[in-house]
């Protein structure tokens, strides 16, 4: 067991798949001689050379076309978004080139890359460095979408979407990386979170809260408050966004026939949008109340502070939501 | 004022109805006595009038919903109201006055479109969170599906549901209302004779009372339709027939030759004197009659210890609809029988027929027949065993006029030939009295004793 930040724990998951597997290279802006710029990549170039930790220009497009054409040749990449905001340079590459390139070659060349970079608010970055647009990749057929929120599967995803062999997004939210400490399995263990699998992170009889990223600590924030009130939540950590792991969320709403949605996201077609819809087709026979989204309002992050927190959700939003459904 | 449609009683054995459609929308004007929904009952399909007449300001029961007898199905609001009404933007009762959609104005750029976001829902039909209000449009409770669902596994009905304490918003009965009350019936010692509750209501412990309908999931080239309207009603009548009534057929051959031979020689004749196509099935409906005032227990119809013996007969006759016989089928009846001449059994016949296949017969002319006949003939069958019309005691079934090699007076002779099958309970009927009675008709037939 070592204890360490949940940006420790993403740099160790990278760094001991590098040892393991000479395949696995990384590039991105900035990651080699300054060490990426929060720091994520701290001693690689020195570790494992130029050849395997790569800085690229600046051009998104290019570093995951690299990453993606390396991969049809048979190495793992792993493409560093300074910001996972300027995803969208590249978007066509993960789309329409790695997201659809299994497809095209009948089933022949996976495309193993990690595109991953710091996403999320809460910290002042204003536009470019403060969105959280899953859900364009979470609507990406042949894409898995990967938000941790703990150190432990922090690790155990990164080490598991380096070995995977589809096209994986992975959201690292910035606002977790140096607040959030916690035990992570020793190296010789060959830890890995399986993706696809929700976590529930606490367990509570009166409200599922279905959530993932830095909402899952608002979440439990919330849950710790109402439990003085009597109001009991169990809180699901999605982990994987996408494949969905819609067997665990439907076995909480069975039990608590009440659901409430947070995620980061503009609500509008949000991740949520899409559970919602889908416990509404599977269990619409359990429900006892309508399903709830707590989300960031349909407008961008603002800088300035009063409106970054008017923009997005926050702790007492999901108090609130939580008390009216439980009193619905 | 708003006036309500209210579901009618349509007849003494119908409790519900399906909507078939409406045929005003809302924010039509009717008049009183226009035909404003068509309903489709066990028996017949309907279309109701207005009780008024104003403007259809709000369907509460959509196409395919099932409706109790006395529910309300619509509003309309009558000319002063209406008049009112139609003075603001078209049948939106709830004046609209939006609110500057400030949330939904993007951070940058909401400038060009004020999106149309928040616009304010009306929303009258589902509870709304925040404003407390739990009751439908239709003023009921609203019940939530979870609810719903355990009420159903647990046996509990409607008016007893109404009945627990709710604490959600408004008195609502919640999902742990529900289960209190539950778990408070099982632990009291006598309440009702609660039919076995599922120990824990948590996950999909199988519920002993009436098994809920599992939504089925259509495999690649099927299709799921809900069984609903007259399938399902004719699906249950012919379950309970066969569960209730010991079946058995009898089956006798009849010469047709004089039948035959006396349709062809004055179908047209008889068309022109009596307006009425000339078929067979008049002359079955006489004969089957007149036999059955001599054998009274075959239009008879047991009930509970007590045989009720009629001297009377009410015909009903099957009459498939759709093209295929695929929108079911409906036995009209034709009334006294046995007072009637084959001329205006024949006249009513078509009538009643025709008027089943367009859909414009009452329900009182699909009631209280004694004695179902049904021809199967007409699509070719040589032979069956049909069901009991229950609580009927037996049903005629005449199949295929077909010409055959037969031995008469010792020689083979070439005859249009019939089967006769008859299905009778056998707690009232014996094989015996089945056979005098097709004899009976048999030689109504061969004789052709009809214009005596």
């Amino acid at each position: 067991m070592r204890e360490v930040t949940f940006l420790e724990a993403i740099r160790l998951a990278m760094w001991e798949e590098m040892e393991r597997d000479p395949n696995v290279f990384i590039i991105g802006e900035d990651i080699g001689r300054m060490g990426g710029a929060f720091g994520v990549t701290t001693g690689f170039l020195e570790r494992f050379g130029p050849d395997r930790v790569i800085d690229a220009p600046i051009s998104e497009t290019a570093i995951i076309a690299v990453a993606v054409g390396a991969a049809a040749a048979g190495k793992r990449g792993i493409a560093e978004m300074q910001f996972i905001d300027f995803i969208s340079y590249g978007f066509d590459q993960v789309v329409n080139v790695a997201g659809t390139w299994l497809y095209r070659s009948g089933g022949k060349t996976p495309i193993p890359i990690v595109v991953r970079g710091p996403s999320g608010g809460y910290v002042g970055g204003s536009l470019y460095h403060s969105q959280q647009f899953e859900a364009w990749f979470f609507h990406t057929p042949g894409v898995k979408v990967v938000q941790p929120a703990f150190p432990d599967d922090a690790y155990g995803l990164m080490k598991a979407a380096i070995r995977d062999n589809n096209p994986v997004v992975f959201y690292e939210h910035k606002y977790l990386y140096r607040r959030i400490k916690g035990p992570i399995p020793d190296a010789s263990e060959d830890y890995i979170v399986r993706l696809g699998e929700a976590r529930i992170r606490r367990y509570g009889s009166d409200i599922t809260v279905v959530t993932y990223g830095a909402m899952v600590h608002f979440a439990l924030e919330a849950a710790q408050r109402l439990e003085k009130e009597g109001i009991s939540l169990e809180v699901i950590d999605l982990r994987t966004i996408k494949p969905l792991d819609m067997e665990t969320i439907l076995e909480s709403v069975r039990k608590t026939s009440k659901v409430l949605i947070v995620y980061e996201a503009p609500k509008t077609g949000g991740v949520g949008a899409e559970i919602s819809a889908r416990i509404t087709e599977q269990a619409f026979e359990w429900l006892d109340a309508p399903i709830m989204r707590v989300a960031a309002k349909d407008a961008f992050v603002p800088f300035a502070e009063p409106l970054e927190k008017f923009v997005l959700p926050s702790v007492d939003d999901i108090v609130f939501a939580a008390r009216e459904l439980a009193a619905y | 004022m708003a006036v309500a449609v209210i579901m009618p009683e349509l007849g003494e054995s119908i409790v519900e109805g399906t909507i078939v459609r409406w045929l005003k929308q809302e924010g039509d004007s009717v008049q009183e006595d226009e035909p404003i929904v068509e309903i489709m009952t066990d028996k017949v399909n309907t279309e109701l009038p207005a009780p008024a007449s104003g403007v259809l300001q709000k369907i509460l029961a959509p196409a395919n919903a099932t409706v109790k007898v006395g529910q309300e199905l619509a509003l309309i609001a009558t000319a002063s109201e209406s008049a009112a009404a139609t003075a603001e933007p078209p049948a939106a009762p709830a004046p609209v006055s939006a609110p500057p959609p400030v949330e939904a104005v993007g951070f940058y750029g909401g400038g060009e479109e004020p999106a149309p976001v928040a616009t304010p829902a009306p929303a009258p039909a589902a509870p709304t969170r925040s404003d407390g209000q739990t009751r439908s449009a239709t003023g009921q409770p609203f019940i939530s599906p979870v609810v719903s669902k355990i009420a159903r596994e647990h046996g509990i009905s409607h008016e007893e549901l109404l009945t627990i304490p709710g604490t959600g918003v408004g008195g609502r009965v919640t999902r742990k209302d529900i289960e209190a009350y539950i778990a408070q019936r099982k632990a009291a010692p006598k309440p009702a004779p609660a039919p076995a509750p599922a120990p824990a209501p948590q996950p999909v412990a199988a519920p002993q009372p009436a098994p809920a309908t599992q939504p089925v999931a259509p495999r690649e080239g099927e299709e799921i339709i809900p069984l609903v309207g007259m399938r399902k009603v004719i699906a249950e009548h012919l379950t309970k027939s066969y569960q209730t009534a010991v079946h058995v057929t009898t089956v006798i051959q009849v010469d047709v030759s004089k039948l035959v031979e006396f349709r062809e020689r004055n179908k047209e004749s008889f068309q022109q004197q009596y307006g009425v196509r000339l078929t067979y099935t008049p002359f079955f409906v006489k004969a089957c009659t007149d036999a059955l005032l001599e054998f009274p227990m075959m239009n008879a119809t047991l009930q509970d210890d007590q045989i009720i013996v009629r001297h009377y007969v009410h015909m009903g006759v099957a009459v498939a609809l759709g093209e295929q016989g695929e929108e079911g089928l409906i036995v009209p009846v034709i009334r006294d029988a046995h007072k009637k001449s084959l001329i205006d059994i024949a006249r009513e016949l078509e009538d009643i027929a025709k008027r089943a296949r367009n859909k414009s017969i009452s329900v009182a002319e699909v009631q209280g027949a004694t004695f179902t006949l049904t021809n199967p003939g007409s699509y070719g069958a040589l032979i069956g065993t049909p069901i009991i019309n229950h609580p009927q005691t037996a049903i005629l079934g005449t199949y295929a006029i077909v010409k055959q090699p037969i031995v008469v007076n010792d020689m083979i002779a070439i005859r249009p030939m019939m089967n006769l099958c008859l299905s009778y309970d056998h707690r009232l009927i014996d094989g015996m009295y089945a056979g005098r009675f097709l004899q009976r008709i048999k030689r109504a037939i061969e004789s052709f004793e009809f214009f005596k």
